[in-house]
């Protein structure tokens, strides 16, 4: 009988047990290959959500992308920034808090969002109606809206209503006049947050609602480089045109975000993780060993009989492998079930965008995963084989005999 | 601290300042107050603090939850190795079950004796638990002070987390040694001294 034939023997002749210790150790591996997602899993929807967007440079005007104020005269920046080889296309974006507000319906806080003409088709996508550059030849008193398809459905509009904007001003008094602007579209923006509804509109309508006149300053530029050229060098030439703005490639704003906004997560899934293993190693351990304590007469009869102690320790090798095997094998779709759940629960945490995802799945996670629960698996198994291959034969075949 | 902050081409930079802080004579007010000072200034932003502290509150209602469904799954595994772990020892004590039985103790007494066991190894644990929280608590609180570079307390083991806990764990111990030893209770006497 091999070492295998006889782990399999052993682990089915109780099958209660079996099934308690593999659900067991995957429900415990379940957890485990939810925190090594969630270690990356923000990076890596981040980072996708700023691919997707179709920029690979953004130019902001202060040190970091998380807090940064208004970049002045910013056509003739862009129209600069055109100019530069290195560089596909250029969009300017402003935003405003506003207060939307619609007859019969409680008011709600909005973002006014502005982008330079063409750079519509990156910021949202059209659901229904018509886009604001469709819209534009449409005359009319009231300048063109798209809005959140999320708050189109709360607040009852559809192409064609008509709703007042005011503007609020961060830090300082105001009291702006109500605009009224007629709704064309409803779109899905590609940074939407659940908890902060957007809406957009045209330069003319932003400029009416802010009732400042063409300021010309913009909260950030984006930017698409040429070609295969390298974000880096693109950074560089932006920055050598204004040393008062700073240009940050998509990787260095994911470092950004990852060294302040999102470490929170990746440390608490370290110690999660750490938790989790050390938790699995004790466990497994101890049922080995105990398992063993419980079958001394039968390994020292097998011994006896001739069986050498690596086939013993083979044997509970591969009993191990067998109850760490199954539990870490059931574990992957376990995991992924409670990571829906997981990241259902986190994304309701203020401002992050719809898109993104706090536990995204990577194949290395789960071969990371996979190889941990077999590490901890084989260093488990060590003192239980420590145990068989040491344990005198002739005195423990003589306790179970007058046992 | 005006005159540090004074603008002097704005006339009303040394009048103007970013926030009031009132007290109501009846804090159940506030609203009240907020509401009516709104309606006189509209381009003001009044909120009562409690308003605030709840706005406030989003990320860490959303991580408290978070810390719950983990804990939740963390439980569910952890009972079925301990309901594992019983079985076993259950298995242990077959013989011995099955020696008292025969010796006329009713099922009930015995019962009862692994009740009591599994009562105090449920409690010894949960103390045992605790002990390790309280003494993780300031671990973890220094690491994260030190990473974040502040006196915020991050992990706090309160009265209520330790009695949730103990509340937990006692009735799963109790119920995991129950359940495995009621399986060798149903059976029948001679199979369990295997004659």
């Amino acid at each position: 009988m091999t070492s295998r034939t006889l782990a399999w023997r052993t682990v089915t002749a109780e099958r209660a047990r079996m099934a308690l210790a593999i659900a067991g150790i995957t429900v415990i591996g379940a957890l485990l290959f939810d925190m090594l997602l969630l270690s990356r899993g923000l990076l890596v929807s981040f980072r996708e959500l700023l691919d997707t967007a179709g920029y690979d440079v953004r130019v902001a005007a202060a040190d970091t992308m998380v807090t940064r104020g208004p970049i002045a005269r910013s056509s003739e920046f862009a129209a600069a920034i055109a100019r530069l080889p290195e560089i596909q296309e250029v969009a300017v974006v402003r935003r405003a808090r506003a207060v939307l507000s619609v007859d019969g319906r409680p008011r709600a806080r909005v973002t006014v969002v502005n982008v330079s003409e063409g750079a519509e088709r990156r910021a949202w996508r059209i659901a229904a109606g018509a886009g604001l550059a469709d819209a534009q030849s449409v005359r009319d008193e009231a300048p063109s809206l798209v809005v959140d398809r999320k708050l189109a459905r709360d607040l009852g509009l559809s192409p064609g209503s008509v709703v007042r904007l005011r503007v609020t001003l961060a830090d300082e008094p105001s009291a702006l006049p109500t605009v009224a602007f007629r709704v064309v579209g409803i779109v899905e923006f590609e940074f939407a947050t659940p908890d902060d509804p957007q809406v957009a509109t045209t330069s003319a309508g932003f400029e009416r609602a802010r009732a400042a006149g063409p300021l010309d300053e913009a909260d950030i530029v984006l930017v698409r480089s040429r070609g295969q050229t390298e974000p880096s060098a693109t950074v560089s030439a932006i920055e050598q045109l204004r040393p008062d703005v700073r240009a940050f490639s998509n990787d260095q704003i994911v470092a950004q975000v990852n060294e302040n906004g999102f470490a929170y997560f990746r440390q608490i899934s370290y110690v999660l993780s750490s938790i989790t293993l050390g938790f699995a190693f004790l466990l497994i351990a101890t049922l080995l060993t105990v398992s063993v304590n419980q079958r001394l007469g039968q390994v020292a009869a097998l011994r006896a009989l001739g069986l050498p102690r690596r086939r013993i320790a083979a044997a509970l090798l591969w009993e191990s492998a067998l109850l760490v095997g199954a539990g870490a094998v059931l574990s992957v779709p376990v995991g992924w079930a409670l990571a829906h759940e997981l990241d259902r629960i986190l994304r309701e945490m203020p401002g992050i965008p719809e898109r993104v995802h706090f536990f995204v799945f990577e194949p290395c996670a789960a071969f990371v995963h996979l190889g941990l629960l077999a590490f901890t698996g084989i260093t488990a198994a060590a003192y239980p084989v420590w145990i068989a291959t040491r344990l005198p034969i002739a005195e423990t075949l003589r306790l179970e005999t007058v046992s | 601290m005006i005159a540090l902050t004074h603008d002097p081409a704005d006339p009303l930079s040394a009048e103007s300042v970013y926030a009031l802080n009132l007290t109501v004579v009846d804090p159940r007010d506030a609203q009240a107050v907020a509401s009516a000072i709104t309606a006189r200034h509209p381009g003001l932003l009044v909120e009562s603090t409690r308003a605030a502290t709840e706005r406030g509150r989003g990320p860490f209602v959303v991580l408290d939850r978070f810390h719950r469904a983990i804990s939740i799954v963390t439980v569910a595994g952890s009972t079925a190795f301990l309901l594992a772990l019983m079985v076993m020892r259950a298995e242990e004590r077959r013989e011995i079950i099955g020696i008292l039985r025969l010796m006329g103790i009713p099922s009930r007494s015995i019962l009862i004796e692994v009740l009591f066991e599994g009562l105090l190894i449920a409690i010894g644990g949960a103390i045992f638990g605790v002990v390790v929280a309280v003494s993780a608590q300031d671990l973890v609180n220094r690491f994260f002070q030190w990473r974040y570079d502040t006196t915020l307390v991050f992990v706090r083991v309160t009265g209520t987390i330790v009695w949730q806990s103990v509340a937990f764990a006692v009735p799963l111990g109790v119920v995991a040694g129950l359940a495995a030893s009621w399986t060798l209770l149903r059976r029948d006497v001679v199979s369990l001294i295997r004659r």
